[in-house]
């Protein structure tokens, strides 16, 4: 049956030729951090610059005025970034120390 | 917690096995294509100037012929509703197409997995040399294909910064080691996460990272082509040999296990379709080619719908098909009738903020504004200014004749002169429109305010 689109999570049966790689919960979380805040800090960045202007932004031109434009850029986009993955990092904090509908503490010690 | 020192639970590297058929040669011909693409394209000339190049110092973006100012914001908007319907519509259609032959991350793991195969060979060789002692052969297939996969890498990091500076600039800057710092890290970090998403950890991210991976089972019907193995004619599996007649007690599948050895994400699709299938159809090509040696039909893996496995009918052109690709088609039609009309000039007034009126002799009242014009086009225009929407307005520009270079802003001071009793005190809405003198066709206009005196303010 093909009943298990997109939720079928049982893997390879024993006997499989080779063993499936998969990332342990510590590397699932630090890649559900770091991708999804670095997608939306790429399209945080165009929507900001695209309606404003580094250059016009008081702090840039007052504490930065020996950066060039490009820097300007750039460190929009790791504000963004860093922001967006604060943002993530408590996500996933919260989703890993709840405790499940019946009571027990999710993902920790067992 | 248990396995927060090791980041992989199995640490078995995954060995794709290479397949040759219709899908594999179909993505090797898209993946050729796009790479090409954006390896060649900021080598392109248009007009003295790079014909794709996103000139972020200068807040402008060249697409060939087309010139876009941050306030053609809407096209970038328009464009990325266009690329969610279009995925809806290709996602109803035949599911994961996009993961399987086009998405970045496919064509390069693509390009990169194409280099590993030149230094370490195919499949098995690949396996026995992972497992093999650390000997010369060993060290210099390894540190090739290293070696390679780190210059592409850079190579692809150079390009990626080529569509922001001027490609050519940047090569000169490179070799008389004049690159600045800010281009050199984006080319490093552009690189290094090449290196790591399409040399490293590939399909992991499809399986770990992605976001569409989760949520396009949402955006499938029962109507969607999808890569599937068709149960009620492979079971019962089991190996025989070619000449005995098992049909009669075992289903077409041999059990040869070569779709799950070709699998890159290595997921078995007898179990169903999973989420961690990009739909790259290797195990269609790989079971095609394996009917084939039996002389049994292809299609035991195929692109197929969840209705016409369970006996019903490919159906392909259902409501949600019919309306995706209207909306589709309406957009793009929209857009490139849109990019065609494009005003070759905008125009932005800004009040002066000082005063809202100034009062000259001869009972004459002034208003003064910052006009910005943005010609948009590949050449010269001179401006003329009118105004409407109240009678009796004069407006007066400095200098005189304006001039707008091609591609460039330009500010004007403008000044638009009454004379009071004509129009009643307060403010009223008028507009102010800006013709090119020489081709009196093209001309754009922006409403803004006037301010007149109150009469009783002033004691009259």
């Amino acid at each position: 049956m093909t009943t298990g689109i997109g939720k079928n999570d049982q893997g390879l049966p024993e006997d499989a030729p080779r063993a499936w790689l998969r990332w342990s919960r510590h590397a699932q979380n630090i890649a559900a951090i770091l991708w999804p805040s670095f997608l939306t800090a790429a399209v945080a960045t165009g929507l900001f610059f695209g309606l404003i202007d580094p250059r016009d932004l008081d702090i840039v031109s007052t504490a930065f005025t020996e950066f060039p434009v490009e820097a300007g850029y750039a460190i929009g986009f790791f504000f963004f970034w860093g922001i967006c993955a604060l943002s993530s990092l408590i996500s996933v904090f919260l989703i890993r120390t709840s405790r499940r509908p019946d009571g027990t503490p999710r993902g920790a010690h067992h | 917690m248990d396995g927060t020192k090791s980041l992989y639970v199995a640490a078995e590297k995954i060995h794709a096995r290479e397949v040759d058929g219709i899908f594999d040669r179909f993505r090797d011909g898209s993946a050729a294509l796009l790479l090409g693409i954006y390896y060649f394209l900021p080598w392109l000339t248009w007009d003295d100037r790079q014909a794709v190049l996103f000139d972020l110092p200068a807040r402008k973006f060249f697409i060939f012929g087309l010139t876009f100012w941050p306030q053609d914001f809407f096209y970038l908007a328009w464009l990325l509703i266009i690329a969610a319907i279009g995925l809806f519509f290709f996602t109803a259609l035949a599911g994961r197409l996009w993961c399987g032959y086009a998405c970045p991350q496919t064509v390069w793991t693509w390009a990169f997995v194409r280099v590993e195969r030149l230094f370490e060979g195919h499949r098995s060789r690949r396996i026995k040399l992972d497992k093999a002692p650390w000997t010369t052969e060993k060290v210099l297939r390894k540190g090739g294909k290293q070696l390679v996969w780190i210059l592409l890498a850079i190579w692809t990091g150079f390009i990626f910064v080529g569509y922001f500076t001027p490609v050519r600039e940047l090569s000169r800057e490179i070799m008389v080691l004049g690159i600045s710092p800010w281009e050199s890290f984006w080319i490093l970090f552009y690189g290094f996460a090449t290196y790591g998403n399409a040399g490293i950890m590939r399909e992991q991210v499809c399986k770990y990272m992605c976001p569409y991976a989760r949520f396009q089972s949402a955006m499938f019907d029962r109507d969607s082509l999808i890569v599937s193995y068709d149960r009620a004619r492979g079971e019962p599996r089991g190996s025989r040999s070619r000449k005995s007649d098992a049909s009669k007690i075992l289903g077409d599948c041999i059990e040869c296990t070569l779709c799950v050895q070709a699998c890159p994400t290595g997921i078995d699709i007898r179990n169903g379709l999973q989420y961690e299938c990009i739909a790259c159809a290797a195990c269609i090509d790989a079971c095609d080619s394996v009917m084939d040696k039996m002389g049994y039909p292809r299609g035991l893996v195929r692109y197929t719908t969840e209705n016409a496995l369970e006996g019903g009918k490919v159906r392909l052109f259902r409501p949600r098909i019919v309306i995706y690709g209207c909306v589709l088609l309406i957009l793009l039609v929209g857009l490139t009738g849109a990019l065609l009309n494009r005003h070759e000039l905008r125009i932005d007034v800004l009040r002066d903020r000082n005063a809202l009126y100034r009062e000259l002799p001869a009972n004459r009242i002034e208003n003064v504004y910052t006009v910005k014009v943005i010609n948009k086009s590949e050449r010269k225009h001179v401006l003329e200014f009118e105004v409407s929407g109240l009678d009796g307005l004069t407006v007066l520009t400095l200098p005189d004749n304006v001039e707008a270079p091609a591609g460039e802003l330009t500010t004007v001071s403008a000044r638009i002169q009454a004379t009071t009793g004509i129009i009643p005190g307060g403010g009223h809405t008028l507009q102010m429109k800006v013709r090119s003198k020489n081709s009196p066709d093209i001309h754009a206009s922006t409403d803004t305010r006037f301010f007149m005196p109150d009469s009783t303010s002033r004691g009259e």
